[in-house]
């Protein structure tokens, strides 16, 4: 792996009110990663993330953007740079057509004239919006909103690409669509996802820490943390329906995610046990 | 802030904050008026010491002052302006230079004005801090005020906070999408539409959200309402507004003779 | 028994032509826990605002056709009399709070004052809900503080208080962590045992899977199948045309039947999957 693009070293953050949310974070996120971060709503998820493009600075500890520490710089500066699509997008939506909410971002960033339509247009194909490109946002289906959302991040052409939980509101079909939409862009981007839905993670992920009690309180590849089910218990999570079949099969591995897998793992142990008898 | 402010009930075992609302009010609307009698800050500054063994007696004697603190430059201001400009000015305290000089009539007034706000804020301090939103709400049900006009009192209260909660997500949103939210008036103008945008998308649902959770627990229903919280005026609740009232006439009085 | 029935049952929105429902027939037994399944902008929202009687008391528009509701009509009756007959829980668990309690007990009895319960029965009631829901350790806390998982709690809470027969859930669980999800789902597992009917729209099939008696399918604002839950969620080429995604378990034995490992019913939940998981080992 190449260079980090983020790097976190000893963050530790106090909301005003006096509630500390993160405790003693390290952590580097390299170029080209689909980092997925899981654990309960209050477990810190939001709180580190939010670090990464300068909504929060750490109460102590220093995070590093491209060796650049996230204190000297506005979320504004911050953003051509790492691109944050929140939860709900009534909460970023204003603007009467949908061409021009996506231009706001790169607007903000001073790109203009044909570089500008470039990437408008770059971004509103990448999601399968541009037929929509002249209706009002507010007459889009759900998963047409949270699309949007994502393109006007996309348009933006930031390195990293925060996703905070990208399936709520969402129909299988729409699951569906993230995940491809996950899956092509981080062929040139490099993706933070939060995400209650382990199926999602499961797919997407190359490396997946566990949030708990405002510390990671463990991290590996999907195959890694799926299988630890004590660690996973402890944080109410689960891990995802084809992987808890596997595990409750005598003699299976267990660190099978996906269904092929499975009937691999089937057919093996198959041979196996014909081969004992 | 205002939240902080304006539902601020600390739960405490009291004397003064088992009396009923009502009670409450009467005292506080009693002082309220006495201070508008008082011709001199003094009396008001006695008045305000009182606030002590009230507090005292709620358990809460470090709480009530603390709002006194905001007030601090509303009395700078005061005393400079009222210092040098009071339009009935007559004896001058200190001379300044050019031509301006700090007035006794003007300080003094300043002072009367001061003392009035400071008394207003810890006694209706004091009551904030020491009654159940729900029992004024079913306290004033009781004196046959309109039921929806207490729900609104209590919702608006506890719902500001969320709305509060809503704009600082969509700040940060749109902070992420590059908007600068710092700098000239310019600026900061052109900030507006995005923020306030969703932010009325956002609570005009809502309201509808809300609405339906209304009707769902039959808000509409054209009966006689009853109360969860009981609030009783008990004897010791009409011996202390009867005093009150004397004590309200008898200051009063002795304070416009002086 | 019948306690809600869709008679050809339409509904438009003022203002706009095309339906949000469109000739809906069907009948919801008393004691059933009965499933809503379908995509975004399929209706499903509606049709569970429309058991509540918001269509078309909250929301202006035309009906067509009527609704039944335990023995009253939507249309006829006020929404104070539906809400002693149905309760309705939505997706967002904040604002579903009235914001008329300062803690969880004061939000469970605001019903009741609405109803003009007398006060002893109000708190006896109070009481026994807070114990039945679980939210002994909650009951003086603001219900605004909660977690989204509580706050859904307190939300069936009250207006299960009312003692409806009926209760409606729309994606309950659309904006809670898997905890907050867990927490709800046994809730309504609970209560269906308890009698109550349930009518539940979810995207968690799965949990559809274990619970449900039937299951609709709602697509482009019309019911596509009514059936019992298995012969629905295990026909996959249904789900697909209707843009439901079968459950992995359902995928699983699908897969195995086409690569000949396995004959025999396809799966629906983890208990299947495991059963036939031994068959297939064993020969």
């Amino acid at each position: 792996m190449s260079e980090p693009v983020i790097k976190i070293k000893d963050l530790t953050f106090t909301y005003p009110a006096g509630v500390t949310a993160l405790r003693e974070i390290n952590l580097e996120i390299n170029k080209g990663e689909v980092l997925a971060v899981i654990g309960q709503n209050g477990s810190g998820k939001t709180t580190l993330v939010k670090h990464f493009n300068g909504l929060l600075k750490p109460s102590r500890g220093n995070v590093l953007v491209n060796n650049n520490n996230t204190k000297k710089f506005t979320t504004a500066q911050l953003s051509r740079t790492v691109g944050y699509v929140f939860q709900d997008p009534d909460d970023q939506i204003f603007m009467s057509k949908v061409y021009k909410e996506i231009e706001f971002g790169p607007k903000n960033l001073g790109l203009k004239g044909s570089e500008l339509k470039r990437s408008v247009k770059e971004a509103l194909e990448i999601v399968g919006l541009w037929d929509l490109r002249r209706k009002h946002p507010l007459d889009l289906n759900l998963n047409e909103k949270k699309l949007i959302a994502i393109s006007s991040i996309i348009a933006m052409k930031p390195e990293v690409i925060i996703l905070d939980e990208p399936t709520t509101g969402q129909d299988h079909h729409g699951v569906k669509k993230v995940e491809s939409l996950i899956n092509e862009l981080s062929r040139n981007h490099t993706i933070i996802v939060i995400s209650h839905n382990m199926d999602l993670v499961s797919r997407v992920a190359s490396r997946v820490i566990v949030m708990y009690d405002s510390r990671i309180l463990f991290q590996g590849t999907p195959k890694k943390v799926f299988v630890k089910n004590a660690l996973l218990n402890k944080t109410y999570l689960k891990p995802p329906p084809i992987a808890r079949l596997a595990q409750s099969i005598k003699g299976f591995k267990r660190d099978v995610l996906t269904i092929d897998e499975f009937i691999d793992e089937l057919i093996s142990n198959k041979s196996r046990s014909s081969k004992s008898h | 802030m205002p939240r902080a402010l304006l539902i601020s009930y600390i739960d405490k075992d009291s004397f003064f904050h088992k009396l009923n609302p009502v009670t409450k009010l009467v005292i506080t609307i009693s002082v309220i008026i006495l201070i508008f009698i008082t011709k001199s800050f003094i009396h008001n500054l006695i008045i305000f010491i009182f606030i002590i063994p009230f507090a005292y007696y709620s358990k809460l004697t470090k709480q009530v002052f603390m709002p006194i603190k905001y007030l601090f430059i509303i009395f700078v201001i005061l005393f400079v302006i009222q210092g040098l400009f009071y339009p009935f000015r007559e004896t001058v305290l200190i001379q300044l230079p050019y031509g301006f000089a700090i007035w006794t009539e003007g300080l003094i007034y300043a002072s009367m004005i001061s003392s009035r706000l400071l008394v207003m804020l810890v006694y209706g301090y004091l009551f904030v801090l020491t009654t159940h939103p729900g029992d004024l709400v079913s306290a004033l049900r009781k004196l046959r005020l309109p039921y929806i006009f207490g729900y609104i009192v209590l919702a608006t209260l506890q719902i500001i906070p969320r709305v509060q909660s809503q704009m600082a997500t969509i700040i940060e949103a749109q902070k992420s999408r590059g908007l600068e939210t710092k700098g000239s008036i310019v600026k900061r103008l052109r900030a507006y539409t995005p923020l306030l945008g969703p932010l009325f998308m956002g609570s005009v649902q809502n309201a509808i959200e809300r609405a339906t959770a209304l009707e769902a627990r039959a808000f509409s229903a054209k009966c006689e309402k009853t109360s969860y919280r009981e609030t009783i005026i008990m004897k010791k609740d009409k011996v202390i507004m009867v005093l009150t009232i004397i004590c309200l006439i008898i200051f009063g009085v002795t304070s416009w003779l002086l | 028994m019948a306690i809600v029935e869709f008679k050809n049952f339409s509904w438009n929105y003022s203002g706009y032509r095309s339906k949000v429902l469109r000739n809906i027939n069907l009948s919801i037994n008393k004691g059933e826990f009965f499933g809503i399944i379908g995509g975004v902008g399929s209706g499903r929202t509606t049709f569970c605002s429309a058991i509540m009687g918001l269509v078309p008391h909250l929301y202006p528009g035309n009906i067509d056709g009527e609704l039944i509701v335990d023995g009253l009509n939507t249309e006829k009756s006020s929404m104070s009399d539906l809400s002693t007959r149905v309760g309705l829980i939505m997706q967002s668990p904040d604002t579903q709070l009235t914001g008329a309690g300062m803690n969880v007990e004061e939000e469970l009895s605001f019903g009741l004052e609405n109803l003009g319960t007398p006060r002893k029965e109000m708190i006896k009631r109070v009481k026994k809900m807070i114990k039945l829901i679980g939210l002994e350790s909650f009951k003086y806390r603001n219900p605004f503080e909660l977690s989204g998982g509580q706050q859904q709690k307190v939300a069936i809470a009250s207006v299960l208080i009312m003692q409806p027969e009926i209760l409606v859930l729309d994606e309950p669980t659309a904006q809670l962590d898997p905890l907050g999800t867990t927490l709800v789902f046994n809730l309504i597992k609970k209560l269906a045992r308890k009698g109550i009917t349930i009518i539940l729209n979810t995207q968690k099939i799965d949990y559809l899977a274990e619970f449900a008696d039937r299951v609709a399918i709602l697509n482009d604002n019309e019911i596509r199948k009514v059936g019992k839950t298995r012969e629905v969620l295990t026909d996959i080429n249904l789900l697909k045309k209707n843009r439901i995604i079968s459950s992995d378990f359902t995928q699983l034995s699908n897969e195995l039947i086409n690569r000949k490992l396995y004959k025999g019913a396809l799966c629906m939940t983890l208990n299947d999957a495991k059963e036939m998981i031994s068959k297939v080992k064993r020969g």
